[in-house]
């Protein structure tokens, strides 16, 4: 008898030590996505959105990032991205990956189980890798996207002669005198502006919301130079800007210095910096 | 607290003089896992059965299991069946070497293979890709891994014998299947976990086929 209830008790110790899943986080969909600039760090741009195969879902409208999460599709093995970028460009990811469906338990249902990402087709981007096959839970960065560094745009901010604060225009689109277009659907105090690599001034044509046409000529030193990096082509570098002219009621206009970091911003950088501010 | 509970049911006063130990067998035990038998009419998810049995070379067992098991599970979004037969071998090491009784407190080590297939039914509706459906099957899948063994073998009458296996199961490998990873896999359990836990409580009966040249204790 003795002996019996020994063993009773280990069953029932026994029976109790078998676990159950736990629900929580089961599928790994999620991949992330870094961008940066080649030889510089994150690269923070404005994403109008990102698009992908097999959904309607529009994603990261109208975000600045350099790191997006993106989902995988249970349904497919291959998977295309469109980034839309606010500065008109577009790029294009192609994503290959495994994906196996298991089940988990009664409580939790299935799960999905992605691994093995590959690029089975030329991306747009100037370079791009997988940085880990497997995506993780929660998600990690997986892709890691480079870009050559292209430091042609200046930064222009409004602001408010009186206040000093920032000063939002309305602007539908701006033109330049080489035949580039940006357009905008919010107002704006800072505006990223490309510069001609092939003249030492550009004009630009502010097109307001209610039709007011503004202008803005900028006039620069350019100095072209081998990129560090062996991949990418020359590299064209801005410095000294200023205002040339404007048809802007300006009160005054700063050129910025940025003394922490040790850089004068009157060149540009890229991710852009902002060079000037026009009060008004 | 296995070395403890063991010896405090099954110790004995030994007799300290040397004797020349025989290593031909005296006997086969024959058992099953009375878990499988008693679980299965009452658990509509498992279906199964477990033959176990050992032969003694002196104070080390070479240990057989053979069995059988089915599950099948319903969830909100999916159905899922499974079956496959495995087999473990191994060897059992007694440390209670002089018990006149032949009980048992063994560490142990097994080899186990599965061969199983396994269907699954998912219906559901995902809020970025809509209607994720599909019918998966995995078709005779091939498995094998490692088990740590303890346990107790206890005399509870005559011919019969009770005893429990805990079992530590590691290192699970299975052949591919490139669309469905395997859930469970009959003999070894959840396929998503590296290591896992498992306990048979088991009834035997032993056959002897000879006397033993060892000089046991009289009880």
């Amino acid at each position: 008898m003795k002996k019996s209830i020994w063993f009773i008790l280990f069953a029932v110790i026994a029976v109790s030590c078998l676990n159950d899943p736990d629900c929580y986080q089961l599928d790994n969909s999620e991949i992330i996505v870094n961008f940066n600039v080649l030889g510089f760090a994150a690269d923070p741009d404005t994403l109008l959105d990102v698009r992908t195969s097999g959904t309607d879902s529009i994603f990261y409208q109208n975000t600045i990032g350099s790191s997006f999460k993106l989902p995988l599709n249970p349904n497919t093995k291959e998977q295309t991205y469109i980034f839309r970028w606010k500065n008109g460009s577009i790029d294009t990811l192609f994503l290959g990956y495994s994906a196996q469906v298991q089940f988990v338990s009664a409580d939790c249902g299935e799960r999905y189980v992605f691994g093995k990402l590959f690029l089975p087709l030329q991306s747009s981007f100037d370079s791009i890798r997988i940085f880990n096959q497997t995506p993780t839970q929660p998600a990690s960065a997986n892709i890691v996207v480079y870009r050559c560094a292209n430091p042609d745009r200046a930064g222009v901010k409004f602001k408010k002669g009186t206040t000093k604060a920032d000063s939002a225009l309305a602007v539908s689109f701006v033109t330049t005198d080489f035949g580039t277009q940006l357009n905008y659907s919010d107002s704006l105090s800072s505006f990223f502006l490309p510069l001609n690599k092939q003249a030492n001034t550009t004009t630009f044509e502010f097109t307001l919301a209610g039709g007011v046409i503004e202008n803005l000529r900028l006039s620069y030193s350019r100095v072209k130079s081998a990129s560090p990096i062996k991949d990418c082509d020359s590299v064209t570098t801005f410095s000294k800007i200023k205002i040339a002219s404007t048809s802007f009621d300006t009160t005054a206009t700063k050129i910025i210095n940025t003394a922490s970091s040790g850089a004068v911003s009157t060149s540009t950088k890229d991710p852009a910096i902002i060079n000037l501010e026009i009060f008004l | 607290m296995l070395v403890q509970i063991s010896f405090a049911t099954l110790a004995q006063d030994v007799d300290t003089v040397k004797v020349k130990h025989s290593f031909m067998p005296t006997g086969v035990r024959v058992g099953t896992d009375l878990i499988s038998l008693v679980r299965s009419p009452y658990d509509k998810t498992f279906n199964g059965w477990e033959v176990n049995g050992d032969v003694d070379f002196y104070r080390y067992y070479l240990a057989m299991d053979y069995g059988y098991w089915a599950r099948s599970y319903i969830s909100d979004s999916s159905t899922y069946a499974n079956s496959g037969r495995y087999w473990r071998l191994g060897v059992d090491v007694n440390f209670l070497k002089n018990d006149p009784d032949r009980n048992m407190f063994f560490f142990g080590f097994r080899y186990g293979a599965s061969t199983f297939s396994e269907d699954l039914s998912v219906i559901k509706y995902d809020p970025i890709w809509g209607p994720l459906s599909g019918n998966y099957s995995n078709v005779n899948v091939k498995a094998h891994w490692l088990e740590l063994t303890t346990g107790l073998r206890v005399r509870m009458w005559k011919m019969i014998w009770l005893g429990y296996t805990a079992r530590l199961k590691f290192g699970l490998s299975t052949s591919k299947t490139p669309d469905m990873l395997p859930h469970d896999v009959p003999g070894y359990g959840r396929a998503d976990e590296s290591s896992y836990w498992w306990f048979n409580y088991q009834i035997f009966i032993r056959l002897p086929v000879r006397k033993s040249n060892s000089a046991l204790p009289k009880k």
